[in-house]
């Protein structure tokens, strides 16, 4: 039953995030980065095919992309939930809380992430003149991200009144602007553990990026982030007044 | 959902609150509230704000309270998921997947009740709240009636010992309510502990065995609905009488002892306070015919509920 219990909740999760607006948006994301490399591979640039996959994976796939979709989808699954006075009919069945809050987190990942590493997978593909494993290896070190990120994002639409801006404070400030210039912030940017990570797994990329971290470190900290929420988001459904 | 509950015996309570308070900040919203519920249909009546939903959300496991204990079918509810499978519990809020049917809303919890006959017992809900021709459309398009009465179908899904349905009938019309009702008794009969909360007294007054009425956070009174109807009925009630000849009609009344006190106000009117309302409804028209006085315009003052629940919370 229990096993059945996951399913029903992430089928129910998946319908209520793929529904509406919110998936246009993320549908729209997710081609951006396909849609340039394709403009990249029809017109002649000034850069090499590396050069720009790094430019799309760095600049615009772990750096906007991703978080952006992730925290539009992962904060919503509680949050929407919060705002629509629907979570007691989850809480109030016999089911344990961390369920509900894999249902959740499955949900996003599914709807959000899925579009954005198959979109990622296509642009780097067609980005590096049809490297295969340039493209495995970016998604591989983007999906470890995607899952921290929908941990992160999925605790704040839980705990935090205003999970939005929250996260976009986080993508834009902490990760953008503050790890450019405080070394130290770095160890605490999941942008960075995956770039990280892709370095590690792809020597020739992102060597023009500057990433501090080992991708050891990097990609300790993705895991070390995804425990420590997952335990953080259980804790607090488990704690909360539900409204 | 036919499935009978383990019931506890009529003697052994199915709900025990003790000495719980709860509060938000500065805001007492339960204050030292203790009572017991037993099988059969329990009301919790109060006015709004009277701590009706919070006691609810305690007694359902979707708020610890601040000080004292909750427990259901003897254990604690909160941070303890297995004991849902035994009760079933519908918010005030009637907010629902829009994008499910009715059919799926319900299907839904009997597979996350783990209930064996899915279908069956999907079925059997969905008859029970007469709603079977509509069960394929989305809930987004229903009344706010028929959504109560799915969610209501939802609840109950899984023949759950405890059902708290808090304000259950809010947007049901008459013919809605007295089905509602039906299915209550119908429930309650099986042995079930079913607890509504309402601020309407004559929505319950059909339907509960056992009232307990709430104001400002605390029990103002418990008992059968007699014994809490009689305790209303002797408060004092104040009532205006316009009338032709007030001083004679006010010398006369205040013969009576059913009157406690009669003022004249600058208008003329009388202002007549009495414990026993129905004795003086009896008496006024006597009086004045004895006394040929005019009577243009009775009206009770206090009257509203709100007044009632006040006059209680005064006697704690």
């Amino acid at each position: 039953m229990m096993g059945g219990a996951l399913m029903v909740l992430t089928r129910l999760s998946i319908r209520q995030l793929a529904g509406g607006k919110r998936m246009w948006l993320v549908l729209i994301l997710a081609s951006l980065p396909l849609v340039f490399a394709t403009i990249f591979a029809l017109v002649e640039a000034d850069m090499t095919t590396l050069e720009f996959s790094n430019g799309l994976t760095n600049e615009l796939i772990a750096s906007t992309i991703l978080p952006l979709v992730m925290l539009v989808l992962a904060a919503a699954s509680f949050g929407n939930e919060l705002d629509d006075h629907t979570l007691p009919f989850l809480v109030q069945k016999p089911v344990a809380r961390w369920r509900i809050v894999a249902a959740k987190l499955l949900a996003a990942l599914l709807v959000g992430g899925v579009p954005v590493l198959i979109s990622a997978w296509f642009s780097t593909f067609i980005s590096t003149a049809g490297d295969a494993g340039h493209a495995t290896v970016t998604i591989a070190a983007l999906a470890v991200g995607t899952v921290a990120y929908a941990t992160l994002f999925t605790w704040a639409g839980l705990a935090i009144r205003y999970a939005l801006p929250f996260g976009i404070t986080y993508i834009f400030v902490w990760e953008a602007a503050l790890s450019s210039f405080l070394g130290g912030t770095r160890f605490l940017s999941v942008r960075q553990y995956m770039l990280a990570i892709v370095r590690g797994l792809d020597e020739e990329r992102l060597q023009d990026v500057t990433i501090e971290l080992s991708p050891t470190t990097g990609l300790i900290g993705a895991v070390l982030v995804t425990a420590v929420f997952v335990v953080l988001t259980v804790r607090r459904l488990d704690r909360m007044g539900i409204p | 959902m036919s499935d009978a509950p383990a019931t506890n015996g009529a003697a052994t309570p199915t709900i025990t609150v003790e000495r719980v308070s709860r509060w938000f900040g500065n805001v007492v919203a339960v204050n030292d509230v203790s009572f017991e519920i037993f099988p059969g249909i329990t009301a919790l009546l109060g006015p709004n704000g009277a701590g009706k939903t919070t006691l609810l959300c305690m007694i359902g496991g979707l708020g610890d309270p601040s000080d004292g204990t909750v427990r259901v079918l003897g254990e604690e509810v909160r941070r303890n998921p297995a004991i849902f499978g035994r009760i079933g519990a519908m918010s005030d809020h009637e907010s629902v997947y829009d994008f499910l049917t009715g059919r799926e809303l319900v299907e839904i919890s009997a597979r996350l009740q783990g209930v064996a006959d899915v279908a069956a017992a999907v079925d059997e809900a969905i008859e029970l709240v007469d709603l079977a021709a509509d069960q394929n459309r989305r809930l987004g398009g229903y009344s706010r009636g028929m959504r109560q009465r799915m969610r209501l179908a939802a609840t109950l899904v899984h023949s759950p010992e405890v059902l708290l349905l808090d304000e259950p009938l809010s947007g049901t019309d008459p013919p809605q309510r007295l089905h509602f009702m039906d299915v209550m008794r119908r429930i309650a009969a099986r042995g079930h502990t079913i607890v509504i909360s309402s601020h309407i007294l004559e929505e319950v007054e059909t339907l509960a065995d056992r009232i307990i009425l709430l104001t400002a956070g605390k029990v103002a009174a418990t008992g059968q609905y007699r014994a809490v109807r009689q305790k209303l009925n002797e408060r004092p009630y104040l009532v205006r009488i316009e009338a032709d000849r007030a001083r004679v009609l006010a010398a006369g009344l205040m013969a009576i002892e059913a009157v406690m006190s009669v003022e004249v106000d600058d208008d003329g009117r009388l202002q007549v306070r009495s414990r026993q309302v129905a004795e003086l409804q009896r008496a006024l028209p006597r009086i004045a015919r004895d006394n040929g006085v005019r009577i243009m315009r009775v009206e009770p003052l206090d009257d509203s509920l709100e007044s009632v629940f006040e006059y209680l919370a005064q006697q704690q």
